[in-house]
């Protein structure tokens, strides 16, 4: 119904968006219940991914995120949600988080973890 | 206005009449309005990850192979033919071993019996001879060809038993049986405490030339004038400005100028000399018994991962009996040089002994080794309540005889926050570690400090309003050692607590952020203050940096600085630059009369 141009030009102001702040883009994963959209956390921070920038590329109806995206787990809580960010804090959209299969917006093998631990971020893709 | 309609002519009867309908609109050619909705999609975000503990496990490797270990085959199961069975070929042979043969028994002849010649009388009186019974030989046996040879198996004759002289023994050496050994040159001069003078050219520390007679004639009297220090702005050529900032930017409208010669005195000046001559007071002692202990070749040692001054020297064996440790705790021993003092506790004292010398060697550390092993015991330190860092630190130093000196700043550690087991020291340098803080000892008292690592950051040394601590030229520099040490260049640090922590993202002022150094987490960081405070020691050594050793002579008196101290900012004037650096380690070395430091300084070249 829409047309690639006109939903790639949507996907490429997104990763603008995702980039707009001088400091690359964050994705952060948080234990506890997920709250409303852009609502204060409910539990605590479990990992700080730092995305690159430009955080990816578009093609067609598709923003590929560059990946593996690695970082350090912090806490030992199980997680629950994640929330996307300028480099300067400015919130973008919530995400859920599951096991593979689970339908969630991020799958992750495993929910749990200890610190010292890493999630990597193995593919990541944002479209219509 | 009025229009007039005029209508002429009927209607032809056989078609509709015509309507003529006046007040309302004419749909056919009037415009349309409308609203147009349209509601995109939701975008859809997809990810995946995959988590990883990171501890290192077993790995089997063996049980992904294609392949089982091989198992020896036993070819010899599977062989046509089945072992071969000796051969005793010997059974056929025509002749049996032959056994040994006594050939004695088969002598032609049997022993001669001696004639007794010694009876007296040269002849015995005569016998009638009879032939027949005295035959000088007993009546012969018969050989027997077949079973006798005539040899028997030579024996061969070792010839050493026949030599006619044994070996003789060698003499004794006589240097054994010396009373002494081989005597080696007495090295008196070890334990002078000069060395060799040098020369030392008096005449270059004249001020006046050598006097001459005054020539004839009048001479003109000229007064000196004072020196004319520079002017603090010049104004460049063509009515031109220039203005120089003394800070930073900060938020509103308050414009800070300073002067162009920005050279603020520094506290501490090594001043420009040809010669530098220093005569050192080197004083060694009990403490505090204040008994005289005689040390040579001491070497007293610090760096910013080090908590105390690290001692080594030598002495005269009967250090063995004065430094022992009494009751349990360790000897104090008290080193002044030229008023610069240490206090040490001997840990531990050994001696060496081997002709005409005998040396004990001693090592020790600052007397805040008391806090560490073995003089302290573990133990589990704990916060049931929101307290303060630096009460943390007194609670572990409680008793101990040690004093803090916090030089941070403080931060709110909630309860159940702080947890550790292990000795007082332990706790210090763990509370010290979360903030990327140095731990140190005071050279003479009994105090623990914590300081910033840096006091200022790399990027703020060369402020116009920055005074260095120490200033030297490289004339007093005796050698110097460089180098480089390069790091990544960040910009950005991400640190975080854990459980009851906070989140700091840190990004040096005047940069993008977008070198973002590794994520930190330590569960102690839990206020703003942590967070800054240990972004600082992440962001200070990054990019181009060098670690630069100088040998300096320890000048003491007035403005000069004796022994550098950490966190120093030293200024080196260089013919061609003038740099500077942060102390970062210092070694004192007394050999003798001798004293030389050498300072390790960590210097920023970007």
């Amino acid at each position: 119904m829409y047309s690639a141009h006109f939903l790639g030009a949507l996907l490429t102001a997104a990763r603008d968006m995702i980039d707009s702040a001088g400091p690359p883009g964050l994705l952060q994963f948080y234990a506890g219940s997920q709250p409303s959209p852009g609502g204060a956390p409910t539990g605590t921070l479990q990992v700080l991914m730092i995305l690159p920038k430009p955080c990816g590329a578009v093609d067609g109806y598709t923003l590929t995120i560059s990946t593996p995206i690695e970082a350090l787990r912090v806490g030992s809580d199980p997680i629950q949600w994640a929330r996307l960010f300028t480099g300067t804090g400015t919130w973008l959209m919530d995400l859920t988080v599951s096991v593979i299969g689970g339908g969630a917006h991020i799958e992750l093998d495993s929910l749990s973890g200890y610190p010292g631990g890493s999630v990597t971020l193995t593919a990541c893709t944002i479209g219509f | 206005m009025a229009t007039d309609l005029i209508f002429q002519g009927g209607a032809p009867s056989n078609e509709r009449p015509i309507d003529l309908v006046f007040g309302e609109v004419d749909t056919t050619t009037s415009a349309q309005t409308g609203a147009l909705h349209i509601t995109l999609q939701q975008p859809t975000f997809s990810g995946s990850g995959a988590y990883r503990s990171n501890n290192a496990s077993r790995i089997y490797a063996g049980a992904a192979a294609g392949w089982q270990t091989a198992k020896p085959l036993l070819e010899e199961q599977s062989a046509p033919w089945a072992g071969s069975t000796p051969d005793f070929v010997e059974a056929a042979a025509p002749w049996q071993p032959a056994s040994a043969q006594r050939v004695d028994a088969a002598a032609p002849y049997q022993r001669v019996q001696i004639a007794h010649t010694s009876a007296g009388a040269p002849w015995a009186a005569s016998q009638p001879l009879d032939v027949a019974a005295r035959c000088v030989h007993g009546p012969m046996i018969g050989i027997q060809a077949g079973h006798s040879n005539a040899w028997e198996q030579a024996i061969s004759i070792g010839a050493e038993r026949t030599a006619r002289h044994q070996e003789m023994l060698r003499n004794g050496r006589p240097l054994i049986q010396h009373r002494w050994q081989v005597a080696h040159q007495l090295a008196a001069e070890l334990i002078s405490r000069s060395n060799a003078s040098a020369k030392r050219w008096m005449a270059q520390r004249y001020p006046w030339d050598q006097a001459r007679r005054p020539p004839a004639g009048k001479s003109s009297t000229i007064t000196p004038l004072p020196p004319i220090s520079p002017p603090c702005y010049t104004p460049p050529a063509q009515d031109a400005v220039e203005l120089y900032f003394s800070t930073q930017y900060q938020p509103g409208t308050d414009l800070i100028f300073s002067c162009k010669l920005f050279d603020l005195p520094a506290g501490l000046v090594i001043p420009y000399r040809r010669v530098y001559v220093a005569a050192h007071t080197i004083t060694v002692t009990t403490y505090p018994g204040g008994a005289t202990v005689v040390l040579t070749d001491i070497n007293i040692t610090t760096d910013a991962d080090s908590y105390c001054w690290s001692l080594s020297a030598t002495g005269p064996v009967n250090l063995m009996e004065q430094l022992a440790p009494s009751s349990g705790a360790p000897a104090q021993i008290r080193i002044s040089i030229d008023g610069l003092a240490w206090v040490f506790a001997v840990e531990k004292i050994g001696r060496t002994r081997q002709f005409g010398q005998a040396r004990a060697q001693l090592t020790g550390r600052s007397t805040t080794s008391a806090l560490d092993d073995p003089w302290a015991v573990a133990r589990t330190w704990t916060n049931t309540s929101t307290i303060n860092a630096a009460q943390v630190l007194e609670q572990v130093l409680d008793l101990s005889g040690i004093t803090p000196d916090w030089s941070v700043d403080d931060w709110l550690i909630p309860a159940g926050a702080w947890s550790h087991t292990g000795t007082p020291l332990s706790a210090a340098r763990r509370l010290a570690e979360s903030i990327g803080a140095i731990l140190h000892s005071h050279p003479g008292q009994p105090t623990l400090q914590v300081l910033r690592r840096y006091p200022l950051m790399p990027w703020e040394w060369y402020g116009n309003a920055i005074a260095p601590d120490v200033q030297l030229p490289l004339s007093a520099v005796l050698r110097e050692s460089y180098e480089r040490r390069d790091a990544p260049a960040y910009n950005r640090a991400i640190v975080s607590g854990t459980t009851q922590g906070v989140l700091g993202i840190v990004t040096r002022a005047g940069t993008a952020g977008d070198v973002a150094a590794p994520m930190v987490s330590d569960p102690l960081i839990t206020a703003q203050e942590a967070v800054l405070q240990r972004a600082q020691s992440i962001l200070g050594p990054t990019g181009r940096q060098a670690l630069i050793a100088l040998d300096l002579p320890v000048l003491t008196g007035g403005t000069l600085p004796g022994v550098l101290q950490l966190n120093q900012l030293t200024e080196i004037i260089e013919p061609t630059e003038t740099w500077r650096g942060l102390v970062r380690g210092v070694q004192v070395k007394v050999s003798g009369a001798k004293v030389r430091q050498t300072v390790t300084m960590e210097r920023n070249l970007a």
